[in-house]
């Protein structure tokens, strides 16, 4: 196993850069305006235990499935430490001395029933170890493991284990989009589930180079661009992924890029270049397909693209490299005076690109080319001109996208010999590989896609 | 290793994205609009007819129309040896009125391939800038970028970079009859 996947690796760089002068490693990697915080945060987490799913007869196997996934969902919440489940306590009553004296917070356990000829039902119980009582039980209607809707609907039992248990969103039950390129050079959009399976295509190019997949925030729809290889123009097109009906966007002449929806979902921004210019901001009503409007005017040479609307529908973050280089820089959502996010330090050859507002707060996560590599950073979007958090350290990391829940991050990069997309935790800095393969780039982060209140079964 | 991506492409031509709409190919001229108007003036070959002299001729202009130049990493200026290669078009393009470019831009693959197309276009730019200032009407230019997604050259080394960050001019109108002007 390469190093820099293993998880909850600590990193010793935190303490070089409190060093100043002392370290020469830090002062080369890390632009002036950046603080480095890539070490593991040893913050108390609960611990978890999760029992054998019960069944009878042929009904075990369906359960070993269904614990298999949310097991693994939990572990990549990030929010427990999962705790191997001694033979001992493996079966029978629960009884919560035993889970006590091993240290154990929580505890789930779950049984499933066959409902009709081809969905089951899920009875899952969250103990509170620490309190000596069952804190939730509910049941799930699941469908069979063969159906399509099979992976997703546990997802969402495990982001409701995790709402019982911290009072915050998962984001199991949510997608990656992202551009990947075939070996004999055709373009596709494909959709990973959040734990790396279940991987399908949704679009496929061999006549057009595709970029830029953008999710509605239904998660209905997906926005890319598409790249004529005669003409060289790029339009806009919008995918519904349930029906598999394609409509255009905008397809004026010239390129238009890097599109991204209001979070009403009415509004389309994007970037569009028009005779003579660069690429600068518009935006467009997505439910009429209508009434284009001009949110910037980028100076002569100089080119503005991939917005990203704040969860109120107000703002937009965007890149400008109106000073030269490529900043961030945040605007009002119908265009008006931009605030420089990023600081400028003349004389340092650094870009900063892509940027993306969290779906649950102020904070912006973006990407640096420079002297120390491709890095992921996080800003806070009220503080422009402060000191930005880099988040990564090894390898090469881009284009990276938020999770529904506001604290995981998906990023198209290196690590070792591997390349592919990663997730970095943000509050543990813990990687794990999502989906490893060349070429795999631009990926975007679904909102959360299904809510276990859909499928609770009623029955208590 | 990995095939030529753009030749491939060219190649399946035979499958069309999924639910895509297909741009209308830009329209070609029709030989009298795009007909010469001076006589060439380069010296002919011996043993042509004054035809296959006139095609040969075309096509020594067309090759210097077509020849591409090359940018520095993560820049857009116009190098000396890019000026050369643009400044041996220009009196082609002064003779030949009828002629059209369309300038792509490409960038090299590091970096973001959204980023990448954005610094392609500025190439293309950069170059049709240069033409302008040397005299040649923006409406016979124009531009795109494909960014970093077709490549001239596989492989992730300086090498192979060098040469895919580069613009190249295609001819859309007035590619059946180009004269060389009168040498100096």
């Amino acid at each position: 196993m390469r190093r820099g996947i293993l998880p909850f690796r600590t990193l010793t760089i935190m303490a070089l850069a409190c060093m100043g002068g002392a370290s020469a490693l830090a002062a080369q990697e890390v632009p002036e305006g950046v603080r480095l915080s890539v070490t593991y945060q040893t913050a108390y987490r609960p611990k978890l235990a999760i029992r054998t799913f019960t069944g009878e007869g042929e009904l075990a196997t369906v359960a070993q499935g269904i614990r298999e996934i949310i097991n693994r969902d939990l572990d990549y919440s990030d929010r427990f430490d999962i705790v191997t489940v001694p033979p001992s306590l493996d079966s029978g009553p629960v009884d919560y001395a035993p889970w006590r004296d091993l240290g154990v917070d929580l505890l789930v356990t779950a049984a499933v029933e066959r409902i009709g000829g081809s969905s089951y039902l899920l009875r899952v119980t969250l103990h509170d170890v620490l309190y000596n009582r069952v804190s939730q039980i509910r049941a799930f209607e699941v469908p069979d493991p063969t159906a399509d809707e099979y992976r997703m609907a546990v997802h969402a039992v495990s982001d409701e284990v995790v709402f019982w248990a911290t009072g915050q969103p998962g984001y199991a039950a949510s997608r990656v989009a992202f551009r990947r390129t075939t070996s004999d050079g055709a373009w596709e959009i494909m959709v990973v589930d959040s734990d790396g399976e279940n991987l399908q295509r949704v679009v496929y190019g061999p006549l057009h180079v595709l970029r830029s997949p953008a999710w509605s925030p239904d998660g209905r729809r997906l926005a890319y661009t598409a790249q004529d290889l005669e003409n060289g123009n790029t339009a806009i097109f919008e995918r519904d992924l349930e029906t598999g009906a394609v409509r255009v966007l905008v397809d004026r002449p010239g390129l238009n890029v890097t599109p991204s929806y209001s979070p009403d979902g009415r509004r389309l921004a994007f970037g569009m270049s028009r005779g003579n210019t660069e690429s600068e901001l518009y935006d467009m009503d997505v439910v009429q397909r209508c009434c284009i409007r001009q949110l910037t005017q980028a100076p002569p040479r100089s080119a503005e693209m991939s917005p990203s609307y704040s969860p109120d529908g107000r703002q937009i973050v965007y890149m400008s490299d109106r000073l030269g280089q490529p900043h961030i820089y945040i605007m009002p959502a119908d265009g008006g005076t931009p605030t420089a996010l990023t600081r400028y330090v003349p004389g340092q050859r650094v870009e900063y690109l892509t940027p993306e507002w969290s779906p649950t707060g102020s904070q912006v996560v973006f990407w640096s080319r420079g002297a120390g590599g491709s890095q992921i950073l996080i800003a806070d979007a009220s503080r422009p001109g402060a000191v930005v958090e880099q988040i990564t350290l090894e390898g090469t990391s881009s284009d990276p996208s938020w999770a529904p829940d506001g604290r995981h991050i998906v990023f198209s990069g290196t690590r070792g010999n591997q390349r592919g997309l990663f997730v970095i935790d943000m509050v543990t800095k813990r990687i794990r590989p999502l989906i490893l393969g060349g070429n795999y780039e631009l990926p975007s982060w679904s909102p959360a896609l299904q809510s276990a209140s859909a499928l609770a079964a009623g029955v208590p | 290793m990995m095939q030529h991506r753009a030749v491939l492409s060219a190649l399946i031509v035979a499958v069309a994205l999924v639910g895509c709409r297909r741009e209308q190919p830009p329209a070609t001229p029709s030989p009298s609009a795009a007909g010469p108007t001076q006589t060439p003036s380069a010296v002919q070959p011996s043993g042509m007819d004054p035809e296959s002299a006139a095609r040969a001729e075309t096509e020594r202009a067309l090759a210097i129309l077509q020849e591409m130049i090359h940018f520095d990493f993560d820049d857009f200026s116009i190098r000396p040896d890019a000026e050369q290669v643009l400044l041996r078009k220009l009196p082609i393009l002064q003779a030949n009125a009828a002629v059209q470019l369309r300038i792509d831009g490409h960038a090299d693959e590091r970096g973001s391939p959204e980023y990448n197309q954005a610094l392609g276009q500025r190439r293309a730019n950069a170059a049709r800038d240069f033409l302008v200032a040397h005299g040649v009407s923006s409406a016979r230019l124009a531009t795109t970028s494909f960014g970093e997604e077709r490549p001239l050259q596989m492989g992730s080394n300086e090498a192979a970079w060098a040469v895919n960050r580069r613009a190249e001019f295609q001819v859309t109108a007035g590619a059946d009859r180009v004269v060389l002007p009168a040498s100096d």
